[in-house]
């Protein structure tokens, strides 16, 4: 059977909620009370994302986030060319299925990450929204040996994010600009890539600054407010002279597994839960010295 | 979401440069002050307008040539590529009504100081700044492309 592979992401979940904490842990159990209809449905624009599966396995949560894209006209075809549209109702629309498994207590999620599915922010905006809280932040996990590399640096040089170019003029489409605006900012934003580079001060906690620095480039990229391409941070480690850059983009946890699939389908439901499942194992033991006691 | 002052600037600049030479004419011209030597002013004219609709064929069939490249590409889909076709079109009109009128105003002799002069030298001055901006539009529009172009080969 052929297999395609699927890659799933791990994030920290934070809530913050200050008159009453509440653990998502608890948001995910008054969830699960709620009856598994319109409920359960966060109202966005054309693209409402509901709760469609919540059950307790293997000391966490799996989930199963759906996006129904409404109005979105739906062609098929014969092998002869007869096209016709496919009828769908004012609350009906295709659904792209996102699955996750949540560890209450390393406070871990792993989320299935495909183009067009959940994103891990539309994830996080779904249980601030149903769970009633002030935030909920949901924070890449970057790769411990990166971490440890940066602490090691005695001395933070620089600090650097890469945002991606932009790849079509779409954007700047209808916006009522000139244009020899419209081209310059197509030229500028094309090449070279959009940087920004801080050079930190010796005599302040730069670990702290840099910490700041690289919450909020993830933050961007994860609301979709920009492509971060890379973020890098350059520094000496101690007394050395040598310069050591870490590249944190590409050192975020990820799991990437090979999937069966029939026919070059889709995942089925079955084989997206069993690989978010895979996926947590595999970096259990890690993630449990990281973030606290996994079981 | 309103259309911001630099795009209606561009979008109306040969009608604004126009209306504001041929209006400052009507208010503050007069008749007598033409002078005797405005055929040289035509003749220049005409030879410029022709210079324009050439350098506009040019930017045309530049256009054509590097149509697969990043920039036109990506301005077709923002929409700037058609509003500089737009404006290249425009601006060889501009030209044609303005060495046309300056073809006609060559056949009248200045020292005849004929009562309808005024209207017709502010009617020949709207279309010479027309055809004046629109070409000055299509050259910063042109040359940001130019530069994008360019910015391709490095």
């Amino acid at each position: 059977m052929p297999t395609r592979q699927m890659k799933v992401g791990f994030f920290q979940v934070v809530v913050t909620n200050p008159n009453t904490p509440v653990a998502f842990n608890a948001i995910l159990q008054t969830l699960n009370a709620i009856p598994n209809d319109r409920r359960r449905t966060m109202l966005a624009a054309d693209e409402p994302v509901r709760l469609r599966l919540l059950q307790q396995t293997g000391g966490g949560w799996l989930g199963d986030l759906g996006k129904i894209r409404l109005h979105e006209d739906l062609d098929k075809s014969t092998i002869d060319g007869i096209e016709t549209k496919i009828p769908l109702q004012d609350d009906e629309g295709l659904l792209e299925k996102t699955a996750f498994f949540y560890h209450p207590r390393t406070k871990i999620i792993a989320i299935q990450q495909l183009a067009g599915s959940v994103s891990a922010s539309s994830c996080g905006r779904y249980f601030k929204t149903l769970g009633g809280v002030q935030k909920i932040e949901f924070r890449p996990v970057i790769k411990d040996d990166a971490l440890t590399r940066i602490m090691q640096m005695g001395t933070v040089e620089k600090f650097q994010i890469r945002f991606a170019g932009i790849d079509s003029g779409r954007p700047l489409r209808g916006g009522h600009a000139s244009a020899r605006n419209m081209i310059q900012s197509l030229r500028n934003l094309r090449a070279p890539k959009a940087s920004i580079n801080l050079q930190i001060d010796r005599d302040t906690t730069t670990l702290e600054h840099v910490g700041q620095f690289i919450a909020d480039a993830l933050d961007w990229d994860r609301r979709g407010d920009l492509t971060v391409e890379k973020i890098l941070v350059v520094g000496s480690d101690g007394e050395a002279d040598e310069i050591s850059v870490i590249d944190l983009f590409k050192d975020r946890v990820v799991e990437i597994l090979p999937v069966e699939v029939q026919d070059g389908r889709k995942f089925d439901d079955a084989s997206r839960y069993s690989a978010v499942r895979t996926a947590w194992n595999r970096q259990q033991a890690s993630l449990a010295e990281r973030f606290g006691n996994a079981n | 979401m309103p259309t911001k002052l630099p795009a209606l600037i561009e979008r109306y600049a040969p009608l604004l440069l126009g209306v504001v030479a041929s209006g400052l004419f009507l208010l503050f011209g007069r008749p007598e002050m033409l002078p005797t030597g405005l055929h040289d002013v035509f003749y220049a004219t005409v030879n410029i307008a022709a210079i324009g609709v050439g350098f506009l064929l040019t930017a045309n069939s530049i256009l054509v040539a590097v149509d697969g490249k990043w920039i036109i590409q990506r301005a077709k889909e923002s929409g700037a590529y058609k509003l500089l076709v737009s404006y290249l079109i425009s601006a060889t009109y501009w030209c044609l009504i303005a060495a046309i009128a300056s073809s006609v105003a060559l056949l009248f002799n200045p020292a005849w100081k004929l009562h309808w002069y005024r209207y017709g030298f502010a009617a020949w001055l709207f279309c010479a700044g027309a055809a004046l901006a629109s070409l000055w539009r299509v050259l910063l529009v042109f040359s940001q492309m130019l530069l994008g172009l360019a910015d391709e080969e490095e």
